[in-house]
């Protein structure tokens, strides 16, 4: 995310594949003759010569802390979208007591760094399970396979109401079959998921230009906790995240 | 001379809630907030007998394409999204293109229908705008 952790990114792929063929490098350097007698080779060659044992050393070090700048620069806007989806969360979801409601939850999902293909989670609301490794297929979902809401939303780029979902954990065979079917996952996927809520609303984020970015998920655990969640009420959310993963 | 009006346009009143029926289950799709146009500004230059309806979005930025509905009535729409940004009339007053501007668009949504029948969000919009033109009066004041 940004402008700079790319430039940052496009300097570390130069740097490691200078560090792959510095072999190479200096074997052309090696071979180098004066281009007549007398004179001196050029001092990039003579340069190559006299630091070829230190230049691989420096450049992976160059490289770990280039990554090291990088994760720094892009979890700093995680910790920023973070305190964003709390927000968000204390607002829609207020708790009597004070706070917000442990009931529900907010999750932000992106293509992933890696997984270019697949929707990661970027942010979480709430203090658990914001690491969790779930992704969602876009290859899948663009191609009417859909997987999981998240997956939908993306392909289809409408805002997703399901409510009235079954209760998966003590429900009735016939339910877990319903449960599934309406929100797209498979058995054995449901079962590394640590939440199983039985609402859920999902929106795509898009840039200016119209393309996506990501999509912001709230779920509850109550058949009926997001009843007041509409397109129109998460208008203001949409625009500030627009801004927030704009790039 | 040249006229403009701009109205604001209510997301809980014209974005409508659809039952989506898929691979055996039912869901609600509505159209996301970037989706829903959020103001219709109309301008009228009296001396070139032009009259414009822009819609505005968040996604302000997104390439146009055209597409001419009528001798008189010209399209823009988002290249990618089919969403319709702007209504283009020459010739004609504000007032008397009103029913025919409301029917072209109209007939547009039941077209993509037909041909993009898993595309909610170009539907649903081209739904919307129709509401927002058959419904908002004061846009067609401006002549």
């Amino acid at each position: 995310m940004g402008g700079q952790p790319n430039l940052l990114r496009i300097l570390k792929y130069v740097l490691t594949a200078l560090l792959a063929a510095w072999v190479y490098i200096y074997g052309w350097a090696a071979e180098v003759k004066p281009s007549a007698p007398g004179t001196e080779r050029p001092w990039y060659v003579l340069a190559i010569l006299w630091f070829h044992f230190i230049a691989p050393i420096v450049l992976a070090c160059a490289i770990v802390l280039l990554d090291v700048v990088i994760e720094l620069r892009t979890s700093q806007s995680k910790a920023l979208l973070k305190k964003f989806l709390d927000r968000l969360h204390a607002r829609h979801f207020p708790y009597p007591e004070g706070g917000s409601d442990p009931a529900c939850r907010v999750t932000l999902f992106a293509p992933g760094r890696l997984r270019v293909r697949s929707l990661v989670l970027q942010a979480r609301s709430g203090g658990l399970h914001h690491k969790a490794g779930i992704c969602w297929s876009i290859k899948q979902s663009e191609a009417e396979r859909y997987h999981g809401i998240a997956g939908y939303a993306w392909a289809t780029g409408i805002f997703v109401n399901i409510t009235g979902l079954p209760d998966y954990d003590n429900g009735s065979d016939q339910e877990k079959v319903d449960y599934l079917r309406r929100t797209f996952v498979t058995e054995k996927e449901l079962a590394k998921l640590h939440w199983r809520a039985r609402s859920y609303c999902s929106l795509v984020v898009r840039n200016p230009q119209g393309d996506k970015l990501g999509v912001l998920m709230v779920e509850s655990k109550l058949p009926d906790g997001l009843n007041h969640i509409t397109a129109a009420v998460l208008t203001e959310a949409a625009e500030q995240l627009q801004f927030l993963l704009g790039q | 001379m040249t006229t403009t009006k701009t109205v604001e346009i209510e997301p809980e009143k014209y974005n409508q809630t659809k039952e989506i029926r898929i691979q055996g289950a039912t869901l609600f799709g509505s159209l996301s907030p970037f989706d829903v146009p959020r103001e219709a500004t109309a301008t009228y230059d009296q001396q070139r007998k032009e009259f414009r309806i822009k819609l505005r979005y968040l996604t302000p930025d997104e390439p146009r394409a055209t597409v001419d509905v009528a001798k008189e009535i010209v399209l823009l729409v988002g290249k990618n999204s089919g969403k319709l940004y702007e209504i283009v009339v020459r010739g004609q007053e504000p007032q008397t293109i009103k029913i025919q501007l409301t029917a072209k668009v109209g007939e547009l949504a039941r077209e993509s229908e037909r041909t993009f029948p898993q595309d909610f969000v170009r539907r649903l919009n081209l739904e919307t705008a129709q509401r927002v033109l058959e419904d908002k009066q004061e846009l067609y004041a401006v002549g």
